[in-house]
């Protein structure tokens, strides 16, 4: 197998732990390395929280998630149909400002981009998001 | 995510937080911190071993039992913090944290929580540790 896929079609963030369990399943049974299996699920969770916070706005909605092999490499692509959300275009946070001036929020896009190799988002010509993540050799 | 509360007796009074499942979301650990802080906990260890994961809400809640358990410390005022974090001196004396998992452990480090957090092998340790 090389590609597993599964569709949510009115997911809330109290689905989460679950959509982190498919995650991890599903890399596994694709044959990531551990490592590369938590590093993904921690960037696919945030990823996800974002579509619910600032796509969905706290509400319902669809979200798929496919996750494939392509050679050693593991791909996961993220589907929506929220407004347009561009997560590559948020700054990175400035991890270096004094203590009290740190922000305690900010965090999700940062693990992101610490845990993937490539991230690309397009908004797709059917109205939704589409985000890529790449880690080069997974498996 | 359930919390298991218990209290030691070390050099200080210590407030042990036992999490098990992921850390999640920034509740039910704003409301035992709060609720514990109230109570008189101004020592605390965060046991993680038990926590597959740490997100970022996770981490946003791990700031503020930091943030919280400094809160009435004049020794430990902003500049103090932030001149000790920047020398690498700085570690709360308040709130430290028990054997993580290696995910839980990226998330820290990514994070940079792990230069004002001291991390320890297990509660043993940590306790010696205030």
């Amino acid at each position: 197998m090389n590609q597993i896929t599964r569709h949510y079609p009115a997911a809330r963030q109290e689905d989460m732990a679950e959509i982190r369990s498919f995650v991890e399943d599903s890399a596994t049974e694709l044959g990531a390395k551990p490592d590369t299996v938590g590093e993904l699920v921690l960037a696919v969770n945030e990823a996800v929280i974002n579509i619910f916070i600032h796509g969905y706005q706290d509400g319902p909605g669809d979200v798929t998630i496919e996750l494939a092999r392509k050679n050693s490499n593991l791909e996961v692509r993220l589907s929506d149909s929220a407004p347009a959300f561009d997560p590559t275009t948020v700054p990175p946070p400035n991890m270096n400002p004094p203590l009290e001036q740190r922000p305690a929020g900010g965090l999700g896009v940062h693990m992101m981009r610490s845990f993937v190799d490539e991230l690309s988002y397009r908004r797709l010509p059917d109205g939704q998001n589409e985000l890529i993540m790449v880690i080069r050799d997974a498996i | 995510m359930e919390i298991v509360v218990t209290q030691e007796e070390g050099r200080v009074p210590v407030t042990v937080f036992q999490l098990k499942g992921d850390l999640a979301n920034e509740e039910p650990l704003r409301s035992q911190a709060t609720e514990a802080y109230e109570a008189g906990t101004r020592n605390l260890i965060l046991d993680l071993s038990d926590v597959p994961y740490i997100t970022s809400s996770g981490l946003r809640a791990i700031h503020y039992l930091f943030d919280l358990l400094r809160s009435d410390s004049p020794e430990e005022s902003d500049q103090a913090v932030r001149k000790g974090i920047a020398s690498g001196q700085y570690k709360s004396p308040h709130l430290k944290l028990v054997k993580p998992s290696k995910n839980a452990a990226k998330a820290l480090s990514i994070s940079g929580y792990d230069m004002f957090l001291e991390v320890h092998k297990n509660k043993k340790e940590a306790l010696a540790s205030f």
